[in-house]
């Protein structure tokens, strides 16, 4: 056969459609642990593995992809702020995962639910569900070469629960029932005794009681150098230079130049496992962030600058340079009616305080495009039933319940929160006006953080309060919002308290049948709208602008602690 | 001489101590303390957790469970062996931290300072001189519209202009990162960022020391030992910078003399416009995060700053006018 033109040209066009799905296949997280690291890096090579974003991920508002420019090696992005773990000025802080500089056992994919292997291949869990077995790589190795071990991910994980460490996790996420770990916590055991190290490369996880967010959890935690940290008291480790200026992870960057305050930058990791992460660095300019974060990105001197207002959201969103990704917060604002003072234990003083508010016109009027009302604050769809409660605007019915509730419209409740920006004091009046419409005196007391903390938690001095966030985990209803949960135990602000929902939410964590999980949530759902238990009102969409050049990019919004970036797939479009 | 400086200092003692306790004062009177900031830190990043059990905790680690004087006279002694202690939520230092903040913040209030005087007392001159004469009208007029408009506003319209629109110079930051660009290029390049803000800044001053040299010019030139001056024939540059200049100088320095504490202080405006690594920002996060020693530490540095630049201010009335002498 002669080489014509035709097929030429069609080999040409093969190869690369080729390594455009090379490209597609996940460099970082899916690769089997039998391929060697040369043929990651070849673009052509891999086979295409499972992608590691969906299809239906590429038209979505969260991922940025760009199907007409094939990943290239090398380049620099460089970012307002920091990022992951390094959200303070110390790395050693536990509220968040770092997909930078650490490895996790597990990841969650794009739809921040469904999980794939990290440093764990596989894992089984028994049927009984009290026992979990994971399967780690034996190709990981620390930035300093020490090879990852059981034994790392054994020490992150009682890390986490150390009461030093400041760590908050332990009781929250679905390991509370780790055998052992109430004795560890409590200071009377050495280590966790449900954390058997199997081998190098296997690791058992014992537990009491069955909770159906294990592994999820585990995705929530970064694994932590061992041999670097054991001999430090876990108190001091937030003083040491490995927490200060140099911390150790397995991830795909390395850590590079710091200069505290200014910036510091991550190096490409050439031996990542799953192979050199495309970009050469990442450069992180710490402090950079409002409107001067907008103007140095629309100058070309960063790549990512942070969260848009309304104002950035019309002027980037039909600019071709700029992409918003971003979406919808798991959860959103919230007012707490403080259940410990008798007016508002009765439901219908609640529910009338929801009738008397017409929050789609607050949302139009103060978010636009970048609000929806809220109506539960849990918002993952799977476990909140079609039935819940919603409060249309109904001044009228507020009115009656109000009066049915023998309210004394002269007395004046304190409406407390730190929430004092511009847009947030415009909806604070409009509330307050709504409520005054119906009868409803309220006082609107602002505070900076530290002293609304003190005032709401530790005085708990206030009628109404408003404040941010939710969850999509719903073991969270019973954490957050359990009888048992007001400060200091919990966060449960508003001191809801309903035995009914909190033994369905109690049995919903640990049942391991998902239709009667299911049916249990919606249960406890349907409860606490029923009687209004909080006073939710909006949940925000929430854009972050990037670059166009920036490709693999993405941004969810949902669970934000624990967002995975995955900045080994970012590359730089070619010119 | 020796002996009024050193008087001074030790006048200068009781002020620095009481400073401190009025600081310590209220630090404590606000309500809520740094552990109270980690909580809400926490809260915002949705993470639920228990951290009422923690927080006590971390009270005793810090030891903000310890009453309120105890923990002063701590402070006190960690002072008087030199140290200012740890910040809470970075665990480096307070000494360190100030140290690595100081530079950024001294070359950008000096650049400032030296913009101000080098524009601020020529024009001012100039202005006098020529009293009542159209240039004298319009510097007035522009010294008014450079005291009237908010330095926020400024910045936002420099960047707009010098950054956005011409690109002569970077919107924000304090150099180049993680480029080897030797020691002429690292010069050149910070300069690149130093312009915009300096200038902001300096422009802000520059209105009030022109008018001040201006009055001070006028009252000086009416004096009748410039006349004389002027009648013994002497030209005018001797005249103006011999007789008038180091006469009228004198409520000038005062003026300068009070911005320099804020050579140390830093501008919070200015440095979070334009991402600048100085002083005023830690200061702002300082309170922010109620971080104590924080504080304390930087209200101290700007006291010692205050009450120094005072002495230095004295010191050079003495050396521009021989009748002030200091016993």
């Amino acid at each position: 056969m002669t080489i014509t033109r035709k097929s030429l040209g069609l080999a040409v066009f093969l190869i690369l459609l080729l390594g455009l799905l090379a490209a597609c296949a996940a460099p970082a997280e899916t690769e089997t642990a039998a391929m060697p690291e040369e043929e990651a890096e070849e673009e052509m090579a891999a086979e295409p593995v499972e992608p590691w974003y969906d299809e239906a991920d590429v038209d979505s508002d969260h991922i940025h992809v760009c199907t007409d420019s094939p990943p290239e090696y090398g380049g620099e992005v460089v970012v307002a702020g920091g990022a992951g773990a390094m959200t303070g000025s110390n790395w050693f802080i536990f509220s968040a995962r770092d997909d930078y500089l650490f490895s996790q056992l597990i990841d969650r994919d794009t739809d921040a639910v469904s999980i794939h292997p990290d440093v764990a291949t596989s894992w089984e869990v028994s049927d009984d569900g009290l026992t979990y077995t994971f399967n780690l790589r034996d190709d990981v190795r620390f930035h300093d070469g020490e090879q990852l071990t059981a034994e790392d991910v054994k020490f992150s994980l009682q890390m986490f629960f150390h009461p030093d460490t400041g760590a908050s996790h332990g009781r929250t996420s679905g390991l509370d029932q780790l055998a052992g770990a109430a004795e560890f916590e409590a200071g009377d055991a050495d280590e966790i005794s449900g954390i058997k190290v199997l081998d190098d490369f296997t690791l058992e996880l014992n537990l009491v009681a069955p909770r159906s967010s294990v592994l999820s959890n585990m995705a929530a935690f970064n694994i932590w150098p061992k041999h670097l940290l054991e001999d430090i008291a876990f108190a001091d480790l937030g003083e040491t230079e490995y927490a200060v200026r140099n911390p150790v992870g397995s991830g795909p960057f390395t850590m590079g130049d710091f200069e505290p305050d200014q910036f510091y930058i991550l190096e490409a990791n050439e031996d990542y496992y799953a192979g050199r992460p495309y970009l050469d660095r990442i450069i992180f300019r710490l402090g950079l962030r409002g409107a001067t974060a907008f103007a140095a990105l629309e100058n070309g001197e960063i790549h990512m600058a942070g969260r848009v207002t309304a104002v950035e959201y019309e002027r980037y969103k039909d600019d071709p340079n700029i992409v918003l990704l971003g979406g919808q917060l798991g959860g959103g604002m919230t007012v707490w009616p403080n259940h410990n003072r008798p007016e508002f234990q009765d439901a219908r003083v609640r529910q009338a305080l929801l009738y008397a508010l017409d929050r789609e016109a607050m949302a139009d009027a103060y978010y636009g495009d970048l609000a929806d009302v809220l109506h539960l604050r849990l918002t993952n769809p799977e476990f909140v039933s079609p039935d819940i409660t919603t409060y249309e605007y109904n001044p009228d019915r507020a009115r009656e319940l109000l009066a049915e509730a023998g309210w004394d419209s002269e007395q004046e409740i304190s409406f407390v929160t730190y929430y004092q920006d511009d847009q947030n004091k415009r909806i604070h009046a409009a509330m307050q006006q709504f409520w005054a419409d119906v009868g409803i005196d309220v006082e609107l007391v602002y505070l900076d953080g530290p002293a609304w903390v003190a005032r709401v938690y530790d005085n708990d001095d206030f009628d109404l309060s408003y404040g941010c966030c939710g969850w999509f985990n719903p073991d969270q209803l019973r954490l957050s919002l359990g009888c048992d949960r007001s400060w200091p135990a919990g966060r449960n602000v508003g001191h809801y308290c309903n035995e009914e929902f909190d033994a369905l939410a109690e049995s919903a964590m640990s049942e391991p049948d998902p239709a009667k999980r299911k049916e249990m949530l919606y249960q406890a759902t349907e409860i606490i709208t029923g009687e209004a238990g909080e006073i939710p009102v909006f949940r925000p969409t929430r854009y972050s602008a990037f670059s166009a050049s920036v490709c693999n990019n993405i941004n969810r919004q949902l669970d934000e602690p624990f967002a995975e970036r995955y900045p080994a797939n970012w590359y730089l479009a070619g010119e | 001489m020796n002996r009024y400086i050193l008087r001074r200092i030790v006048q200068m003692l009781p002020v620095l101590f009481g400073i401190t306790i009025l600081t310590f004062t209220f630090t404590e009177l606000a309500p809520g303390d740094a552990v109270s900031a980690m909580i809400l830190m926490d809260f915002e990043s949705g993470a639920g957790g228990d951290e009422g059990s923690n927080a006590d905790k971390l009270r005793e680690k810090y030891g903000l469970d310890r009453p309120a004087p105890v923990r002063y006279m701590q402070w006190m002694g960690g002072l008087l062996q030199g140290n200012l202690g740890v910040r809470i939520r970075s665990k480096i230092p307070v000494a360190e931290e100030i140290a690595r903040r100081l530079p950024a913040t001294l070359r950008l209030m000096a650049a400032a300072v030296v913009i101000s005087i080098l524009l601020g007392i020529p024009l001012g001159i100039f202005s006098a001189l020529n009293q009542y004469t159209p240039p004298d009208y319009v510097l007035t007029f522009l010294a008014f519209i450079g005291i009237s408009i908010p330095g926020f506003f400024a910045a936002i319209g420099a960047i707009y202009l010098f950054s956005l629109k011409l690109g002569w110079v970077p919107t924000s930051g304090y150099s180049t990162i993680g480029r080897d660009l030797g020691l002429w290029g690292t010069m050149l390049d910070r300069s690149r960022y130093l312009v915009l803000p300096a200038i902001v800044l300096g422009l802000d001053s520059t209105a009030g020391i022109m008018r001040y040299t201006r009055s001070s010019v006028l009252e000086v030139v009416r004096l009748d030992y410039i006349t004389v001056a002027r009648s013994k024939g002497l030209n005018d540059p001797v005249v103006v910078f011999r007789h008038i200049l180091r006469n009228a100088l004198l409520p000038v320095i005062t003026i300068i003399g009070l911005r320099l504490p804020s050579l140390f202080g830093g501008s919070i405006i200015i440095e979070t416009i334009f991402n600048w690594p100085g002083m005023g920002i830690l200061y702002l996060d300082g309170v922010a995060t109620r971080d104590y020693p924080l504080i304390m530490g930087m209200v101290l540095v700007s006291a010692l700053t205050i009450v120094f630049s005072n002495l230095i201010t004295d010191l050079t009335y003495g050396a521009i006018d021989p009748r002030i002498r200091y016993e």
